[in-house]
């Protein structure tokens, strides 16, 4: 599998490491329902067949965080962008 | 009292064999530890990029590459390795000074950290170089993808490279992290044994 990387281009998906769905927002630790936040937080995944948002790390490469577009059904891979604002303004 | 001033070490000297090897009568590689070099990783500060490509600009006349490129002058090489980041080497008189220039040029701008101790740096050339590299180097060599100039970071035989070519003849560098140097020079002997190689010790100016 290839994966381009925004910075580094198209590259081997050995160099890259997989960490999961991209977009989880850590709850409020304060709020009422905390603990039912944190465990939908921590446990529960969408687990899609079809077009999903995951988290890769360059690892071996320019060692940045990118977010892939994936299709798990294909696993055809449409696009990727910086996870990181401040990564992509360096990147510039 | 024990002398206990520092003075550099090579981190392969031990395991260069000077002279021909592998398939005799030719030498397609000739392999090179360089020594004699500093290393610093630069790294933008945040909102800082443009102002610190202007100040090298300005104290070494050198544009910051930007992805997958490298760029020289005068002894000083900056290697393009991640998002506003730059491994930056220097040789012959630029070895002693170069973090002392670049804190003077840019302190405020990026981290500037001494890596000179932390990698070992292994130089490949000759007109085999590029198939003897290809065997373990994922990223696409032929010329037309990668040329003088062009830099990569990224995987080899099971563990993390930068590598820029240098020159057509081709010659190529490759950093590693010093601990893995041994198994770099070891790949690369066993990948140009077919070739016929040649283990040039001539520059090694560092005591063993």
């Amino acid at each position: 599998m290839r994966i381009p990387c925004p910075f580094c281009g198209s590259r081997d998906s050995q160099e890259f490491s997989f960490l999961g769905q991209a977009g989880l927002k850590r709850p409020d630790p304060n709020a009422p329902d905390a603990q039912k936040q944190f465990h939908d937080y921590v446990h529960i995944r969408d687990n899609k067949a079809g077009v999903t948002k995951e988290l890769w790390l360059h690892a071996n490469g320019c060692r940045s965080w990118i977010t892939v577009t994936r299709n798990t059904l294909t696993h055809e891979i449409t696009g990727s962008e910086f996870a990181s604002p401040l990564t992509k303004e360096a990147a510039q | 009292m024990a002398d206990l001033s520092l003075s550099p070490r090579s981190a392969l000297a031990p395991f260069l064999h000077a002279g021909h090897h592998g398939a005799e009568g030719k030498i397609g590689v000739t392999l090179r530890e360089v020594t004699a070099c500093a290393l610093v990783e630069l790294t933008t500060f945040k909102g800082q990029k443009a102002a610190l490509a202007q100040a090298i600009e300005k104290a070494f006349g050198v544009a910051l590459p930007a992805a997958n490129k490298s760029a020289s002058k005068d002894g000083v090489t900056f290697v393009s390795v991640g998002p506003g980041k730059w491994l930056v080497t220097g040789e012959g008189a630029a070895e002693h000074d170069l973090i002392a220039r670049l804190e003077e040029a840019a302190s405020s701008l990026a981290a500037i950290v001494d890596q000179s101790d932390a990698r070992a740096i292994v130089e490949i050339s000759g007109h085999k170089a590029r198939v003897a590299l290809a065997k373990g180097v994922m990223i696409d060599l032929d010329p037309v993808a990668f040329k003088a100039g062009d830099a990569a970071t990224s995987f080899a035989v099971q563990f993390w490279i930068t590598l820029w070519q240098t020159n057509d003849t081709p010659t190529y560098r490759l950093a590693v992290f010093r601990s893995m140097g041994r198994d770099l020079l070891h790949w690369l002997e066993s990948s140009a044994a077919e070739y016929g190689y040649e283990i040039d010790v001539s520059s090694h100016s560092i005591s063993e």
